[in-house]
C-alpha cells in the first residue's frame, strides 16, 4: 500500500481530498484534514465556501487597462479620480500590487506584465504585456515609469527591455532601489546584498 | 591550521575510526581500495561540505547504513572547531560548528581552508581548459562570496542567451530582445574577467618565485590570462563591458549561425608559459606536471596571504608521478605545514627527505592504525 491510498475512503470523500491535493502548498496530509474538516461543518457553510469559489471564479477579471485582477473593469485603482494619473509602475504579478499598495505611499497607476521575459521557459516580449503598456503611454499622458519587476536575471532582462523602448518616448524611466533591509542590521546582510546597497549608493 | 583529530562513523569503507594525527606530516600507506582517499575526502569535507568525487552525498554512506558523519577537531590560530557533517539518506546533510548547526553550505565552506593535490591536479596544465577555468573559479570563490553569486548569475545568464540564439533561427522576431541579454552578460562577465585577472597577477608572483626554486633557476614560468574577449591591457569595469559589447555585435553571424554565445569568460583560458614557450603545447610531460606543483604551491602561498594561515595540505596518491628532485621540493613545504599523505609503496618515500615529526599509519580494510614511531610497525 502506498503512503496515501484512496481507495479506502468512498467515492466522493475521495474525490474531494484529491481535488485539495492539487492546490499549491497542500500535501496529502493537510488534504485529508481539510476534507475531514469540511465534513465537519455544516451543510450551510459548506456551501458558503463553495459559492465563494464560484463567485470568485465568475466575477474576477482581468483588468483591461492595467491587467490586475478586479471585479469591475477598469479596476478600482485605474478609476480612482484621487491617484496620479502621470505615473505607472510595472510589476511582473497581481501579488505585487498588494505588496506595493501596502506601502501607502505609492499613489500612481500600475500595469502587471504578468511574467518576466526569460528564453529558457519560452517566453519573450510579446508574451507578456508590454505592448498594452507601450499603448497606454501613448495614449494617456505618462510621465514616469518605474520599472519594479523582480530583482532577479529575469526581472532585470524585463526592466531593461522595457526601459529600452520606452526612454526615446522622452519620459522619466526609473528602476526601483536593491539593497537592504529597513530595520535589518548591517552585519547580518549577506555580502552580495550588501555589494548591491554599495553600488546604488547615493549621496546625502 | 590543523587537523587534531577526525571520527568517522559509517563513512564510505570505515565502520567507526577514532584517530588523532600528528602536527606535521602525516603518512598512510595501504593497498588499493582499502580506504586512504575516503580519509582524504573526509578531511576535505570539513572544508567544502560537498565531495570531490561524488556528487551524491549519499554515496558517502556506507552501505547498508542509513547516515554517516565525520566529525573532527581543527586548531586554528586564534580558536580551536568542533565540526561535524551528517549525511543521512533521508535528511538533508547537516553542518554543525562548535555545536551550532550551520543552515547553509556558503556559510560552512571556508572556516577551514585545505588544499587538495591529486593525480588529476598533476593535469591541470595538459587537460583542456575547463579543467583551469574550474581551478580559478573555485580558487577565488573560496576566498570572495561575491564571485561566487556572480559566476552562477553569469551562467544562467548564459544559459537564457543560448536559448535566445536558438529560437531566433525559428522566430527571427526575438532579435530585438538579445541586446538586453548581451547587456548582462558583458556586465557580469566582465566582473568575472577583472577578477581572475587581479588572481591570475597573484598566482603569477607566487608561482614564480616557487617553480625558480623547483628548477634550480633554470625555468621562468609565466601565466598569461587568454580571454576569448579582445580585452588586451584594459582593467576597469566599464572598458572591458564596452570591448565585450562590441565582441558581442562582431561576432553575432556565427553565434547566430551556431545558436551558441562563442564568447566570453566561459571559453576563456589561462596559458602557461615556461621560459616564453608554451607548456601545453610544446612543454614536456615533466615540465607540464612541475607547472602544475608550481601552480599548486602558489595556491598555498595565496590562501595563506588571504586568510592568514596555513590550509591543510592533502596529498593524494601523487608521489608516484613525481620525480625525486619534485619530491623533495613538494616535502619541503611540508614542514611548514600539517599534510596528510597516501601511498601504496613506502618505498616511493625517500626515508631520508621526510621531516623528524612525521607520524605513519597504516590503512586497511577500513580501520586506520597507528605505527609505533619511527617504525612502520603497527601500534598495537
Amino acid at each position: 500500500m502506498t503512503y496515501f491510498d484512496l481507495h479506502q475512503y468512498a467515492e466522493p470523500m475521495a474525490r474531494l481530498i484529491e481535488e485539495f491535493r492539487k492546490l499549491p502548498g497542500i500535501g496529502p496530509k493537510t488534504a485529508q484534514r481539510l476534507a475531514f474538516h469540511i465534513l465537519s461543518i455544516p451543510e450551510n457553510k459548506a456551501k458558503r465556501l463553495a459559492q465563494a469559489i464560484i463567485n470568485a471564479k465568475q466575477k474576477i477579471v482581468y483588468c483591461s487597462v492595467c491587467g490586475n485582477l478586479t471585479d469591475t473593469d477598469p479596476c478600482k485603482i485605474c478609476s480612482a479620480a484621487n491617484r496620479d494619473r502621470s505615473i505607472i509602475c510595472i510589476v511582473e504579478d497581481p501579488r505585487d500590487v498588494f505588496a506595493m499598495e501596502k506601502t501607502r505611499e505609492y499613489k500612481g497607476l500600475y500595469h502587471i506584465l504578468h511574467g518576466a521575459i526569460s528564453p529558457m521557459e519560452g517566453i519573450g516580449p510579446d508574451d507578456i504585456r508590454i505592448k498594452e503598456l507601450l499603448e497606454r503611454i501613448r495614449k494617456e499622458k505618462i510621465k514616469e515609469i518605474i520599472l519594479a519587476t523582480n530583482p532577479n536575471i529575469e526581472g532585470e532582462a524585463t526592466a531593461m527591455y522595457i526601459a529600452r523602448l520606452t526612454k526615446p518616448l522622452g519620459i522619466k524611466v526609473t528602476r526601483i532601489a536593491h539593497g537592504i533591509p529597513v530595520g535589518g542590521d548591517l552585519e547580518y546582510t549577506d555580502e552580495v546584498t550588501l555589494t548591491k546597497a554599495l553600488e546604488g549608493r547615493k549621496e546625502i | 591550521m590543523r587537523l587534531n583529530n577526525i571520527v568517522l562513523y559509517n563513512f564510505r569503507n570505515y565502520h567507526y575510526t577514532n584517530i588523532k594525527f600528528g602536527k606535521g606530516l602525516n603518512v598512510f600507506i595501504g593497498d588499493n581500495a582499502q580506504g586512504k582517499t575516503n580519509l582524504i575526502e573526509a578531511i576535505y569535507l570539513l572544508s567544502f561540505g560537498q565531495s570531490f568525487k561524488s556528487l551524491k552525498d549519499s554515496h558517502l554512506i556506507r552501505l547498508n547504513s542509513t547516515d554517516a558523519r565525520v566529525k573532527a577537531e581543527v586548531e586554528k590560530k586564534r580558536e580551536t572547531l568542533e565540526i561535524s557533517l551528517t549525511f543521512s539518506k533521508k535528511q538533508k546533510k547537516q553542518f554543525e560548528i562548535n555545536n551550532i548547526e550551520i543552515k547553509k553550505l556558503k556559510d560552512f565552506i571556508g572556516n577551514v581552508n585545505v588544499v587538495l593535490f591529486s593525480p588529476d591536479d598533476l593535469k591541470l596544465v595538459k587537460e583542456g581548459p575547463s579543467h583551469r577555468r574550474k581551478f580559478i573559479d573555485s580558487e577565488i570563490s573560496q576566498v570572495s562570496p561575491n564571485y561566487r553569486n556572480k559566476l552562477m548569475c553569469y551562467h544562467k545568464i548564459l544559459y537564457q542567451r543560448n536559448t535566445l540564439l536558438k529560437e531566433l533561427q525559428k522566430k527571427g522576431r526575438l532579435i530585438d530582445s538579445l541586446q538586453i541579454w548581451n547587456l548582462q552578460l558583458a556586465d557580469y562577465g566582465a566582473y568575472l574577467i577583472l577578477k581572475r585577472k587581479e588572481f591570475i597577477n597573484k598566482m603569477v608572483m607566487l608561482s614564480r618565485l616557487i617553480h625558480r626554486r623547483i628548477t634550480d633557476g633554470l625555468e621562468e614560468l609565466d601565466i598569461k590570462y587568454d580571454s576569448s574577449v579582445e580585452i588586451g591591457n584594459l582593467n576597469q569595469h566599464k572598458d572591458i563591458k564596452k570591448v565585450f559589447l562590441e565582441d558581442l555585435k562582431k561576432n553575432f553571424e556565427e553565434e547566430y549561425k551556431r545558436g551558441t554565445t562563442i564568447i566570453g569568460p566561459h571559453r576563456d583560458d589561462i596559458k602557461i608559459f615556461i621560459n616564453g614557450t608554451d607548456v601545453r603545447t610544446y612543454g614536456s610531460q615533466g615540465q607540464q606536471r612541475t607547472a602544475a606543483l608550481s601552480l599548486k604551491l602558489a595556491e598555498i602561498e595565496l590562501i595563506k596571504s588571504e586568510v592568514g594561515d596555513y590550509p591543510i595540505l592533502l596529498l593524494d596518491d601523487v608521489f608516484s608521478e613525481l620525480d625525486e628532485k619534485r619530491r623533495y621540493h613538494l616535502l619541503s613545504y611540508v614542514k611548514k605545514i600539517q599534510t596528510f599523505l597516501t601511498t601504496t609503496h613506502l618505498s616511493e618515500l625517500a626515508a631520508n627527505l621526510l621531516p623528524e615529526n612525521s607520524e605513519f599509519f597504516v590503512i586497511q580494510n577500513g580501520s586506520i592504525k597507528r605505527c609505533l614511531h619511527g617504525t612502520f610497525k603497527v601500534d598495537s
